[in-house]
């Protein structure tokens, strides 16, 4: 996936100014910047829904809007950030509707879509709440069957909008063990937001850094992760910290204590 | 851990099972719908035997209903078939407006197509008082406010929906619209002279007394069906995820517009034969989606053959329970339906 001279504004506001970009298979990107930087707004126009209002986001050298939608289906899944079920569906239910692009004439799910829709819940520890009406889901475990659905979609990219809001440290850490799988040993590239530098930092290879003012920094997150560009981009001073073999970012200062 | 073996002969289990319910539940419903309709022809107030019937099936059949039970059968017969295609078609309606809408308390007249429906057919008993033009101008009445709502929220209807949206545009613009053709009825109601007042109150109620037997109300209803079933799945992912059935592979704005204009054209079909009987849309859709899931693929099909059983019940229940005065059938799928909405939207807060 590439972007080209991509462009994208709020009413008067730029978000985004000439993004030239490209994304390979087996790249983890870690979509960083302030609240209201654009970074849904970014991965919203990823997904197609929503017009760039300047260049082009490519897919297989392709503009996205040239794709057929069941084909680019097949090609990217996109995680939003919120939900908002109208409907009683099962938790497996929403993850076989992810099985959609791949379904064509047939009316009913076969075995093959259960499987994957199976084990998709069971990768996110969700197996046993198969049969759960989604309304009645705590937070955490509907953001878990919301990722089930978009693996069980099966798209060499993945287009993940916090994919670890509303989840526990350890399901936090078990979804992050996962993304790093699908980069490094399955080969797909993985697009996310996230507001978690250290979490982030330990899966993503590289970083797209928004600063808010249509400026943008993008590179190996070993490079691009520094504290003076990520304190420049989320405004407040950032320091780093060694623990053993691993980076801590932390506010450089603590004004409540 | 789980082993490869048994999770997958389970799954296999899981998708034959899914499929053998829906196809048991179909055919249970299919069965109760023609019950419904045998039971309608028989019960009034001149009851017919059962051998009975099947002889004055067989006259009519011959085209030479001669005997009393034929006339009678003839009589019950068309206005029970009458009674089943408005109400599946109200109900299916009901299902498509509340995925448009991805609102479980949408029904089919909350956007305004009904009150056009009322007013053309007011003015006409107003005005002329031919019985035919009323149901042609209910039609017409319909058919404008859906293309008036069609352009107001043209927009709203084609994409331009927020990630999570619930069509804010198009619910209030077909409220508002609902309200001003209620303002208008009210209007006609009140200037009406009183010869004319029972008659447009029953239309308002829906009423099946004076329905005639006609092919249209049948091919629109199998056009809708047809439609839906095709549509059924993009209808599932629409319902889930709003604008972003996008990224699956749904062409968002084509469905809603259809999904739109298919509902306006079942309800304007449904209300110029029979009259805006409310409930039905509402109530049906509801207990089915309670009953079988809210999966579109088994949903659609089953509510549908629910609710033209259900208006063949309620409108025998219509004409025999105070016989020989006949009540409008909107009275009875009222007094039935608000005490089971109530009890499935307690049921639904306390879950």
């Amino acid at each position: 996936m590439q972007t080209h001279e991509l462009s994208l504004r709020v009413g008067e506001r730029v978000l985004v100014n000439g993004l030239d970009w490209r994304v390979e298979p087996g790249q983890c990107w870690c979509v960083i910047g302030r609240n209201g930087a654009g970074k849904s707004t970014l991965l919203r126009t990823l997904a197609g829904l929503r017009d760039a209002d300047a260049g082009e986001v490519r897919f297989d050298g392709r503009d996205i809007h040239r794709w057929p939608l069941l084909e680019l289906a097949r090609k990217r899944a996109y995680l939003p950030q919120g939900r908002n079920d109208a409907f009683s569906y099962r938790a497996i239910d929403t993850v076989l509707a992810a099985r959609h692009p791949y379904q064509d004439a047939r009316y009913w799910d076969d075995d093959a879509d259960l499987l994957t829709a199976y084990d998709a819940l069971r990768a996110l520890d969700v197996g046993d709440l198969a049969e759960r009406d989604v309304r009645t889901l705590s937070g955490g475990e509907r953001q878990r069957v919301a990722i089930a659905a978009v693996l069980a979609q099966d798209t060499p990219l993945l287009l993940l909008d916090e994919p670890c809001s509303a989840l526990d440290l350890a399901h936090q850490i078990g979804v992050m063990e996962l993304i790093a799988n699908l980069c490094r040993k399955q080969g797909k590239a993985v697009i996310m937001v996230s507001h978690d530098l250290n979490m982030s930092y330990g899966v993503a290879s590289h970083a797209l850094l928004l600063m808010g003012d249509g400026r943008w920094h993008a590179g190996a997150a070993a490079e691009i992760m520094n504290p003076a560009l990520l304190g420049a981009c989320l405004g407040y001073p950032i320091d780093t910290v060694r623990h053993g073999s691993r980076t801590i970012f932390i506010p450089a200062e603590n004004r409540y204590e | 851990m789980h082993t490869m073996e048994p999770a997958t002969s389970n799954v296999r289990l899981a998708a034959r099972k899914s499929r053998g319910k829906a196809v048991i539940v179909i055919i249970v419903l299919a069965c109760a719908a023609l019950a419904s309709v045998l039971f309608a022809c028989v019960v009034g107030s001149v009851s017919i035997s059962v051998p009975e019937l099947f002889g004055a099936l067989i006259d009519i059949v011959r085209g030479e209903p001669s005997t009393l039970a034929a006339t009678l059968l003839e009589l019950r017969l068309g206005r029970a078939l009458s009674a089943f295609v408005t109400g599946a078609t109200l109900t299916l309606a009901g299902v498509m407006m509340q995925a448009l809408l991805r609102n479980p308390l949408a029904d089919p007249y909350v956007l305004g197509v009904s009150g056009g429906a009322a007013v053309g057919a007011l003015a006409t008993m107003l005005f002329f008082s031919v019985t035919w033009l009323v149901d042609v101008a209910a039609f017409g009445g319909a058919v404008v406010v859906a293309f008036i709502l069609l352009g107001l929220a043209y927009r709203d209807l084609r994409g331009g929906l927020p990630a999570e949206g619930n069509a804010p545009m198009l619910l209030l613009t077909g409220v508002i619209v609902a309200s001003g053709c209620g303002a208008l009825v009210t209007l006609m109601l009140s200037i009406a002279p009183d010869n004319r007042l029972r008659g447009m109150v029953f239309w308002l109620i829906g009423d099946l007394s004076t329905t005639q037997m006609r092919g249209l109300p049948w091919v629109i209803w199998m056009a809708g069906l047809a439609y839906a079933i095709r549509a059924a799945r993009a209808i599932n992912l629409l319902a889930l995820h709003a604008a972003a059935a996008a990224t699956l592979g749904v062409r968002v704005g084509r469905l809603r517009l259809e999904l739109f204009l298919c509902s306006a054209l079942l309800t304007a079909s449904a209300v110029s034969s029979a009259g805006s009987i409310g409930f039905v849309g509402l109530i049906v859709p509801h207990a089915c989606r309670f009953a079988f899931g809210p999966d579109h693929r088994l949903l659609l099909p089953a509510a549908t053959l629910a609710g033209g059983g259900f208006l063949v019940l309620a409108d025998t229940l219509a004409r025999s329970v105070l016989a020989p005065q006949q009540l409008p059938v909107g009275v009875i799928t009222a007094l039935i339906g608000v005490p089971v909405f109530l009890v499935q939207l307690h049921h639904l807060q306390r879950k």
